[in-house]
């Protein structure tokens, strides 16, 4: 574990602006000392590949923007994963990983929100957002006119678990922001309890067809179960 | 001693018709009533209704104070002035605490009070004792709540109706405050039980489905009522079933998960 106090001013305020639930700030992968080794091995070869600008817009290559899809039944840590990868990024990636402009600045290159809250902010900028509202829905599409605040590397978390009645618009919402995202070279870690041949059923064909292409899919399991418990 | 004379039931409603008062101020006249015990009241069913039947207290049962304010403020009562001597000194001093035996008897029957037995400070005395017993049974409660938490089995599978019920109610308290004690002696568990037998669901399904359903409506700030909260939970019982019965995972399926993955995770070698 880290403290976010000891980091340099930039890498802090990375850390702060990423609302990485408290429970949890200062994780790296090597924290994750409950989740089988195989899977971080996967991940940080994930990140190594990331790191090695072979994802973020990686124009041309097959790797451009693919991300990560974390199944698991709940409790398994799979959002704890999630959050340790985006801390490791934020604390050991070059700035020049995450594709920033000589000279520019990089306000919110990671950030972690879930599903639920993607509707709601998409709520609030159908209803008429603030301006703060609005940059952070163009950042997680990677569609901010100001690329400062274009998210690099975003955590969706809780696919799945969103309203029983989820409407169309809805569905359509995660298929637009998981595409928009991937066709900007930005990758995405989401994480869910719904099985890969499921996602037909509850998100249509595209959106499953797509997830295969964009997500590298990984099934999560801890070494002694539910850690909730 | 109207009401008893005139044979009219003391209710809030039958007093509302005879009298020019609302039914509000009738019905606060009666809650004092019932606090200076000179009414009674008892709940009694009637059919498929409960209702709440008040009755005059016999005075000789009336509380000593009770009687000793009623003598003062109300000169043709029962309760004359030779009474009220009995009163205050066979029972009102013999039972009372010691701060009310400094209760001063004057000649001519003038009576002083002392400050700590102002009819305010009856008034707050009776506040505190309504609010101390109101605690007790708040902590009885939680007790109860605890000791019943704790029988409960580690393995949702196992868990009874009840079980479920407190899950879900703990679920109402952490989000709305809802105590977990008053929701099981709702129709909540009745209703839930009933929802078990005809979906065949479980204590671990419904764990997932109480945990679901309470991700869902926890953004929601326009409820706000225990009732509507679990009303709903029982309605959309059979959407979070299915969504729920998609999350619970045999060891089976995790293996095809797995191998799904290592095939997804084949070009990260060849990059």
């Amino acid at each position: 574990m880290f403290d976010v106090e000891d980091l340099k001013i930039r890498r802090k305020t990375w850390l702060k602006t990423a609302a990485i639930p408290s429970a949890r700030v200062g994780w790296t992968l090597d924290d994750c000392s409950e989740a089988l080794e195989e899977d971080i091995i996967q991940v940080r070869k994930w990140l190594s590949l990331v790191k090695d600008k072979k994802i973020i817009r990686a124009l041309g290559k097959q790797s451009c923007g693919k991300g990560l899809m974390f199944y698991g039944t709940p409790g398994h840590g799979k959002t704890t994963i999630a959050l340790s990868a985006l801390q490791e990024a934020m604390l050991t990636f070059p700035i020049d990983s995450f594709d920033v402009k000589e000279g520019r600045t990089l306000i919110r290159p990671c950030y972690f929100i879930t599903f639920n809250d993607v509707i709601d902010l998409k709520g609030s900028v159908i209803e008429g957002a603030t301006e703060d509202e609005d940059v952070l829905y163009q950042g997680i599409l990677g569609e901010c006119q100001n690329d400062a605040y274009n998210i690099r590397l975003l955590v969706i978390d809780d696919i799945g678990r969103e309203h029983a009645s989820l409407s169309g618009w809805q569905k359509n919402l995660l298929h637009h922001v998981l595409r928009t995202r991937f066709n900007n070279g930005l990758p995405t870690i989401i994480t869910t309890n719904v099985k890969r041949e499921d996602w037909v059923g509850l998100y249509g064909d595209a959106t499953e067809s797509f997830a295969n292409e964009a997500f590298t899919y990984m099934a999560i399991e801890s070494k002694q179960g539910d850690l909730r418990k | 001693m109207y009401l008893q004379a005139s044979g009219v039931s003391i209710s809030a409603e039958s007093l509302s018709k005879v009298f020019n008062e609302g039914r509000e101020a009738i019905g606060s006249a009666l809650s004092e009533l019932k606090d200076l015990t000179i009414i009674s009241s008892k709940k009694e069913r009637i059919g498929n209704r409960i209702i709440t039947v008040n009755t005059l207290v016999d005075p000789d049962y009336w509380a000593p104070e009770t009687r000793l304010l009623i003598s003062l403020y109300v000169p043709n009562s029962r309760l004359s002035t030779n009474s009220l001597l009995a009163v205050k000194q066979t029972e009102y001093l013999g039972a009372a605490e010691d701060e009310y035996k400094i209760v001063n008897l004057k000649p001519g029957g003038a009576v002083d009070f002392p400050s700590s037995y102002d009819p305010d400070d009856l008034s707050k005395d009776r506040e505190r004792s309504r609010t101390n017993k109101y605690l007790e049974k708040e902590n009885a409660s939680k007790k109860k709540y605890e000791q019943r938490m704790q029988r409960r089995s580690g393995d949702p599978s196992n868990w009874s109706v009840t079980d479920t019920a407190f899950e879900f109610a703990n679920g109402m308290h952490e989000l709305w405050h809802v105590k977990p004690w008053s929701v099981t002696t709702s129709r909540f568990r009745i209703a839930l039980a009933d929802a078990r037998s005809t979906h065949g669901t479980t204590g671990d399904i419904e764990k997932l489905m109480i945990d679901l359903y309470f991700k869902q409506i926890k953004h929601d700030t326009k409820i706000d009522d225990p009732e509507i909260i679990w009303k709903r939970f029982i309605m959309q019982f059979n959407g979070l079933k299915i969504q729920a019965e998609r999350f619970m995972v045999t060891p089976e399926d995790m293996k095809h998960e797995k191998e799904l993955a290592r095939k997804s995770q084949e070009w990260m070698d060849n990059v």
